[in-house]
């Protein structure tokens, strides 16, 4: 694969990108709906402290049974905690999965944006799952800790995974997605490098003086 | 493919696991934080004499506006992913050295455009500044990771065709 190829691969997928992620902001509510929905649910059936969930727009909160106290003019009340994740914080991801796919264009495009578009939702689910999981564990000290009875170490596992949705997940799972529709595009890289490789090798080799 | 990726997936959750000790922040993150706020503000005051760094924080003096540097802004997670990227891909081992040292500067030298663009995006915009900060160089980030990946593995398939050949 030319080098020039490399560069219009490099060009296409961050015009792709930066064009494609303005109207991703604005449709984001509606795509949205579906990962806040299912995450909401996958919460509730899992933690009995957990109410239910409310979406407005992009944010989707967590009602909870949990306790906090809050300071409200001078005096100490108690509310209950009711954690806000943004699904576009885990959800720029998928913009990113376009940008790809149009850069490289494989064969049936618009039917793995598709696809992939669908297969990106339970990582978005993951990550923002997590991150309701430490907004609500971890993020309130030590007295929600001892009636929600999570232990120590569980603690540890929530801000390891919270972090590697937001930090790790979130960018990277695009990619391999993108990787995995369009395994041609590696192929077809490695097996022309592979030639030119074995041609300048030959072609040394016939340079030099026996 | 399937087994490079599950091995990638594997480096990459040790990696990360091992970035996320406290000791290793302490020793090795928070250091290399402070001295990316430092550098960007050294190459920012070339141009702009009004920008300080102090610890993790950028900062304008006349405005006071500041950003911090944070988990994820310092390009410590993308370098990682390069990393597991090289390593899990069948390939010689000075290669794989040469991919990590090259790898390492180009992905640093694009978050160091980051760091540089968002502060001046948040000095002039805020709602703009976290467009650009939480979504866009998000994925621009990746994207440089991806082509250097890239790059290097035309470098790996080029050596494997030489091989083949002699």
């Amino acid at each position: 694969m030319p080098y020039s190829r490399l560069f219009r691969f490099l060009v296409t997928s961050v015009l792709a990108l930066v064009v494609l992620i303005i109207p991703w902001y604005y449709l984001s509510p509606y795509l949205a709906a579906p990962v806040i929905s299912v995450a909401g649910q996958l919460m509730d059936f899992m933690f009995v402290w957990v109410q239910g969930y409310e979406r407005q727009e992009t944010v989707g909160t967590l009602i909870t049974s949990l306790k906090v106290l809050v300071n409200q003019q001078g005096r100490m009340v108690i509310g209950e905690l009711a954690p806000e994740v943004n699904y576009r914080t885990f959800g720029y991801g998928l913009v990113l999965f376009w940008a790809l796919m149009i850069a490289s264009r494989p064969v049936g495009m618009w039917g793995k944006m598709a696809l992939g578009t669908l297969i990106l939702v339970p990582s978005q689910v993951f990550s923002m799952c997590f991150r309701w999981l430490r907004e609500a564990l971890l993020s309130g000290g030590v007295e929600r800790v001892s009636y929600t009875g999570v232990p120590r170490w569980m603690l540890e596992v929530i801000a390891y995974f919270d972090q590697l949705g937001f930090l790790i997940i979130t960018p990277l799972m695009p990619v391999i997605l993108w990787l995995i529709l369009d395994r041609a595009f590696l192929r077809q890289m490695w097996m022309e490098m592979v030639l030119v490789g074995a041609a300048e090798a030959e072609a040394g080799k016939g340079g030099k003086p026996r | 493919m399937w087994r490079f990726i599950a091995l990638f997936l594997i480096v990459l959750a040790v990696l990360f696991g091992i970035e996320k000790l406290n000791p290793v922040q302490v020793a090795l993150i928070y250091p290399w934080t402070s001295f990316l706020a430092w550098f960007s503000a050294g190459i920012m005051t070339v141009f702009d004499a009004d920008v300080i760094s102090h610890g993790r924080v950028i900062q304008s003096q006349a405005a006071g506006f500041g950003v911090s540097i944070e988990a994820g802004c310092n390009g410590v997670e993308a370098v990682l992913i390069l990393i597991a990227g090289m390593v899990a891909f069948p390939s010689p081992l000075k290669l794989k050295l040469a991919g990590i040292a090259a790898g390492c500067i180009a992905v640093q030298a694009a978050n160091i455009l980051r760091v540089i663009s968002l502060f001046y995006l948040g000095k002039w915009d805020k709602e703009i500044f976290d467009f650009a900060h939480l979504y866009l160089w998000q994925a621009l980030i990746m994207l440089d990771v991806l082509v250097v990946w890239l790059l290097w593995i035309r470098a790996v398939a080029r050596n494997q065709g030489a091989n083949l050949a002699v």
